[in-house]
This record gives structure tokens, sequence and C-alpha cells, in this order.
């Protein structure tokens, strides 16, 4: 294993005295897999998570496919917060929780009374619940006919609260970040700044949303939403599936995951936040290539040592060029290997760049760059090495891992090897 | 001025120069559309219930807290606001008063590492209700109103605030319900202390609609009222102590937040209080003036209850109750700690004292802010008329 690592450098902290935070536990649940296992499997299959929507019904949309997360059994996970104490996405983010504190190695006693961050990021949160309660109200013509169960568990803080009570944690500070589609790097990016700041030891982050009918619409209205399947950087690429499914992970300070004998994925190198402040929906080729070289400049990282950017890559025509665009201004004529994971996820919204995060991780652990699939011509506007169709083994040390949100929010992750940076 | 009898921490030349201080303040809530209104309207003690507009149609409660005279295309001009969503609406309101005199000149400096962050609750239900409404009775289910799209997403907010005043730097939204300001003000604290900004626009949002109150009253809990609703955006610039370009009218010593994990809301807040306080460096004797959130529900009564047990009685009643705003949901924790600035401000003795603001929420969110008070006359470039906007 990669990790079972060169020995630890012998400082805690980066040269200008941060400590340094890592990853020790993974918990996803995604269309092509759930768990690191399946997961892992998935990205180094290539597989597709799309399939015809069970949520709610299409009809009259002319196309019924996106990327849920098929059998998933939240009781496996969830033991004792009342499963209808949250909805879809609250079960998806629990049910991560659950799995990265397994997989770190954490028990309970462990957790208890440590102060920790809970952060998950969502860009619908419970929208799916919002949908049935105005269904409710169509149905009885009342504005009063409302389910009060789904009525308490709508708004987004809940995300992060009920993993608290799940996990019997109550000395946390439960930060939901709702910055959309970029809310996964967010939260994984407050999770490091808090540990930097030395004033917690752990951190549980990432992001959860599920699919709903809100955010069908919203994209097959504004014409993004591809007929069958999603093929970023693909000349004849026509738009996103919308996705589901939670990413967390157990983001730890090195001192705390040593003395235990943690297992380290891998480090969290650094990020970068840019705002656009130009336009609400349209992405921004300067915010973006802001953001990286943020993100690069946080973690102390040269351009020439990243070996794979996973991208946003949503699938669109506008976010594929301008996102290539970026990415070409920062690194030039050779720019590293990009692949989108979106073409086998679909868009899981604000779990999706915690989805990303995780494959990152996973691709450092186990050496390999997942692909990007259904990709038959590159665009000659998105000149890349997506890595297509197939997955390859290849030295990864260090990676970065992008997203952006409507609103012209940017957040860019960057990973690396724990105990190789020099 | 009787500068002398005050604690040497009464001027921000005392404190550590990592400090976070608050160095202005602007208010849109059911007091008015400015600081000067809500700072006015607390002191007084005013009530801001009315009847709302029939427009509004059928709703569950007769009385709500309006923010009065919110024409959104008078306030922000006809561009871009044919579609705007209530929420983002006050928000930017909230933002030209916080940055802008009353002529609209910029009085507030910026750079390009400037952040936003806005604590919500769950963004303008009214905006996603009438999409997804839509959605369902239009003759196709894509047949929605594109215009009204991008209000709708969560963040909407934070980024048109960042693009009406030409804001680059971190810009975030979080969600907490009533904690939410203070889930913020925590953020921005922790983002400057990493170097990720130079200062911050922080607070946080609420919005009226029939959405809202449909959804809040039928989320009651047996033995609760159905809620008095209000809604608003207040909004802060804080800055480093030892590089804030204005004088700080509050020194935030702590945030500290937690999850009542136990249905014991009353425990959870004694518990927070207890490590703010220990973590601000003061006791629970030398708290001047404690704002609990009034929430109209039990845990708002045991969040009363666990403050009047571990506070001197009249810390609990320097500042009128928060229930003259309604439940304001986001907005709360930010009126909280602009409820204790306004008082602070008409008290001279006020200054060096600490404050103290809590709230929970329904799903199980805890916080506490320690505030020292500080007087802005003793700053250098000392502008108290432009602090309170």
């Amino acid at each position: 294993m990669s990790t079972a690592q060169s020995p630890a450098a012998p400082r805690s902290g980066t040269p200008d005295g941060r400590r340094r935070v890592v990853l020790t536990g993974l918990g996803a649940i995604s269309s092509i897999g759930t768990g690191v296992e399946e997961y892992t499997e998935g990205l180094r299959a290539g597989r597709s998570g799309a399939r015809p929507i069970t949520r709610f019904d299409t009809e009259g949309f002319g196309q019924n496919i996106a990327c849920e997360v098929p059998d998933f059994e939240p009781e496996r996970w969830i033991h004792r917060v009342p499963l209808d104490d949250m909805g879809r996405a609250g079960q998806f983010a629990v049910a991560a929780a659950r799995m990265a504190v397994d997989d770190a190695g954490l028990t309970e006693a462990d957790l208890g009374e440590r102060q920790a961050v809970i952060s998950v990021g969502t860009t619908d949160g419970e929208s799916h619940d919002i949908g049935v309660l105005v269904e409710q109200e169509i149905a009885a013509g009342d504005p009063g006919a409302l389910d009060p169960v789904l009525s308490r568990r709508i708004n987004a803080g809940r995300l992060s609260t009920v993993i608290a009570r799940e996990l019997r944690m109550p000395n946390v500070e439960p930060t939901t970040i709702t910055t959309a589609c970029a809310a996964g790097n967010y939260s994984i990016g407050y999770g490091l700044d808090a540990i930097r700041s030395g004033e917690v030891d752990i951190a549980l982050c990432g992001g959860a949303d599920a699919v709903c009918r809100k955010a069908f619409a919203l994209f097959k209205r504004f014409g993004a939403l591809t007929p069958d399947v999603v093929r970023p950087f693909d000349r004849n690429r026509q738009g996103i599936l919308t996705g589901e499914g939670a990413g967390i992970l157990v983001l730890e300070s090195l001192e705390s995951a040593l003395s235990r004998g943690a297992h380290i994925y891998a480090e969290v190198l650094g990020y970068g936040l840019s705002c656009d402040a130009a336009h609400a929906t349209a992405p921004n080729r300067d915010g973006i290539a802001r953001g990286i070289r943020l993100a690069l400049d946080d973690a102390g990282v040269e351009r020439d040592e990243i070996d794979f950017i996973s991208a946003h890559g949503t699938g669109t025509k506008a976010n594929d060029k301008t996102e290539s665009a970026a990415i070409l201004d920062v690194y030039g004529d050779s720019p590293p290997r990009t692949v989108a994971v979106k073409s086998m996820l679909g868009h899981s919204m604000g779990a999706a760049s915690a989805l990303g995060a995780i494959a990152c991780s996973l691709a450092i652990e186990n050496q390999f760059i997942p692909p990007t699939i259904n990709h038959v011509e590159t665009d000659p506007d998105c000149p890349l090495d997506v890595v297509p169709n197939e997955a390859i083994d290849a030295e990864v040390r260090i990676v970065e891992n992008n997203s952006s949100a409507f609103a012209g929010n940017n957040a860019i992750l960057i990973l690396g090897t724990y105990g190789e940076r020099v | 001025m009787t500068s002398s009898l005050k604690s040497p921490a009464a001027t921000p030349a005392a404190l550590p120069p990592e400090t976070l201080v608050i160095t202005g303040w602007s208010a849109v809530s059911p007091h008015g559309l400015t600081g000067r209104a809500f700072a006015a309207g607390v002191r007084s003690g005013a009530k801001t219930s009315v009847q709302p507009d029939e427009a509004y149609g059928p709703l569950p409660s007769p009385e709500v807290c309006l923010v009065p005279g919110f024409d959104i295309k008078g306030l922000l001009g006809p561009v871009g606001t044919a579609k705007m969503d209530r929420l983002t609406a006050l928000t930017l309101v909230a933002s030209d008063g916080l940055l802008q005199d009353a002529e609209g000149n910029r009085v507030v400096e910026t750079d390009g590492r400037t952040g936003v962050v806005l604590g919500i609750s769950m963004g303008s239900l009214e905006n996603v209700t009438n999409f997804l409404k839509q959605s369902y009775t239009n003759a196709l289910p894509f047949h929605v109103d594109a215009g009204r799209i991008p209000f709708g997403s969560l963040n909407h907010a934070a980024g048109a605030t960042a693009i009406r005043h030409g804001l680059t730097g971190p810009n975030t939204t979080v969600a907490g319900g009533r904690v939410s300001g203070l889930l913020a003000l925590n953020y921005a604290r922790r983002l400057m202390g990493q170097g990720r900004a130079t200062k911050y626009l922080v607070g946080s949002a609420e919005e009226f609609s029939a959405a809202h109150a449909w959804i809040e009253h039928t989320a009651v809990l047996p033995g609760d009222p159905s809620p008095l609703l209000g809604e608003g955006c207040g909004l802060f610039v804080v800055e480093h102590a030892g590089t804030a370009q204005r004088p700080a009218l509050a020194a935030v010593l702590a945030v500290e937040t937690r999850v009542d994990i136990d249905d014991d809301p009353g425990t959870a807040v004694t518990a927070c209080v207890r490590r703010a306080l220990a973590k601000a460096g003061v006791t629970a004797d030398e708290v001047w003036a404690a704002v609990p959130s009034a929430a109209p529900t039990a845990a708002g009564r045991a969040e009363h209850e666990a403050l009047t047990a571990l506070l001197p009685a009249e810390a609990l009643t320097k500042v009128p109750s928060m229930e003259l705003l309604g439940d304001t949901s986001a907005a709360a924790a930010t009126f909280q700690i602009q409820a204790v600035l306004s008082v602070a401000e008409g008290e001279p003795a006020a200054a060096g004292r600490i404050a103290l603001v809590t709230a929970v929420d329904r799903d199980g969110a805890v916080g506490c802010a320690v505030l020292r008070l500080l007087d802005p006359n003793l700053a250098p470039n000392s502008d108290p008329n432009g602090a309170t906007a």
C-alpha cells in the first residue's frame, strides 16, 4: 500500500508551522458503489450509475434517467436516530458518516465528548421532501395539509446535526454548507482550517444530496440535461445527468492519526476559494483559474507536481469549455491528465466534490487514475488527456479536485500522498 | 468622556491583534430598513407585528413581523429585480446599508480578499415551492420560469452580494436556522485566522413567505404555539483588531456551538455557555447583557431557564426580548448581537463589558457567542456616525 508509507516526516507541521491534516476514514454512497471497496471497484471499472428514476414521477419530462443510488439500506448504518427524522439526503449523510468513522477505526468512545467539526455540504438538501409537501398542498387544495414529519426535517442544517445525534457527538460545530455544487470541497476545506487552527483534532466533512424533481426540472429547463449519457470534454457532450449520494471524510490532525496508529489515505495539502462576483449561473474562466492558484499556493505545491486533476467536469458545453480554458491558463500547454468522475456518477450536486475527493484519495491509495467514460472524441476546446474510458495504473502522489457552483463560487482541493511530500 | 473609568480592554488597542472585531453593522428588520431604525426600535421596545397584506393569501397566523416598506424594485432599482426572491433582496439592501452611506457612497473599503458568509435556514422557500408548483401544474413539468431559477440556489444571496459589490474573496453560505448567524461568525473567524480573507461581511437572513409560514406552522411540536414569524437580514463587517480600518464596536471573544443529542436543550445550552465563557476567559458574573434567541418553543424556554440559572439576573433584562421581532429564524442570532450593540450604543457604562448571546434551533444546533463591548470613540479615526449604517 502506498500509504503504509514512507516513515512520517519528522515535522508535525508544514514549514510555516501549520498543523498537518490527513484523511483517515472514507464513507462513500454512490450510484456506482457503496463503501470504499465497491466505490473503488466502480471507479476502476468505469462503471456508469445511470438508471431509470424511481424517486419521483417523470411523466411529461420526455426522459427519465438519473444516477440514483440503487438498493440503499439506511438501517444498515443508522441505528439510533429514527429514520423518518431525516429525508433521503440526511440518510445518505448519516450512513456515509457512520461508514467513514468505522473505516477510520474510531469508536463512539473515541468520539464522545471530543470537540469536532461536522460539516456537510449540499445543493438541494431535502428538496425532495419539499416537493412532496407541495404535492400534498396541491392534492388537498389546502396550504396547511402538510405532513409535519416532513415540515420538521427540511432545513439543511439538519444534515450535520443528525450525524452528531447518530454518532453521539454533542461537542461539535455542525456547519452545513449550502454553497451548491462546490459545497463538498468547501466543507472539506473548512475542516482543514478548523484542524489547522489547533481548535479541533477531528472533522467529519463532505457532502450529500438526493435526486429530486427540483434539480431534474431545473436542468431540463436550462437545456442542460443530456438525453442519454454524460460525456465530459467530448465534442458531442449534451449535458449532465442528475445524481445523488454522499461522501464523508474523516479529517484528522497528523498527531492524532499517528498517536492511534490510524491508516492514512492521504494528506489534505490545501484548498482555495474564489468568487467570480460576475454572473449568477455562468462559469467564469478567471475565477476558476484564481481558485486553482490559491489552492496550489495554500498547499505549497508546484504546478508540475500535480499528477491528475479531478475536474468539475459536468458535461455541459459551458462548464467543460470554461474549466478547460482555466486549467490551461494555470498549467500552460501541458496540463495534467484531467478526468471527470461525473461521467460515471452523474452530477451528485453537493456530494459531487466530496465523492470526487474520495475518488482522489482512493487513486492515491491504489495508484490509479479513474477514467472519463462515454468518451468518443475530445472537444478541440478541451485539449486535455481525459483518460478516456479505461482507468490507468499510474504513480499518483498529488491530486487536484475541482468544483464550481452557481453564484460564482469555486472551491479547489489539493490532496497528496502522506509522507512523500518534499 | 469617562474613559478614565473604563477598563483598558474597552480600547481596541488593548486587544491581541488577531482578535476578531465588529467594525460596522446593518440591519433590515421589522424595525425598518436601516441599522439606525433597528437600534431605535430595540431601545424603545417597539412592537413590530402587523396584519399581513391579503396578497399573501391564507396564512396560519393573523400577524407577522414584516420588514416595513420593503419594495424590492424601489430599493434596488429595476435591473435584475423583476424575479428576485425576497431573501436575496433583504440581503442586498442590508449589504448596501453596511458598505455605503445614505447617499450611496462606499464607506467601507474592500479588497480582492474580502469575504462574504451568510447564514440561512433553507433559502427562499417561496422561490422553491413556486418552482415546484409550476412543475406540478403546468402543461409540462419542466415548463417553469427560467428567470427565477438562479434565485432558487441556496447560495444565491451570498453570491449576489459579491456581484453587487465586487467581492471576490471566499464566498460561503451556511445553514443552521437560528444558530446560522453564529456559525457564520465562526466561519469568518476561522477563515480570517487562516489568512484566507482580510475582512468579512458576515451575517444571516430569513424571508417571510406564505410557504415559510405554513411549513413552520405544521412543523410545530405538540405543546408549542404556532409561531409569530419575523424576517430580515443582519450583516456585520468583521476585521482583525490589529488591522481594523474602522472603529471597533465589539470584540468577538468566543463562538461555541454544540448539538443537543439528548432532547435536553437546557443542558446543551448550559454546557455551551460554560465553554464559551471559559474560552473567552471571563466568568458568568462578568456578563453585563445576555440575549437568548427567545424561540417560541420548549427549547427556547429551556434556553432562557439555563441562562437564568447561570448569569446575573440583571444581564437578562438589559436588552428587550427578541420576541418583539417575531421568530426571525436564520436572522435571529445576528439580530441578537445587533440588539446588544444597539443598547450599548446608548449606554456609556457598557464599554468594556461582556455581552453574551445564545441560540437554539429545531435541528438540534446550539450556539453561544461572547463579546466584549468596546467604545468606538476611543479608537483612532473615530466615526461613530458611520459605524451604524
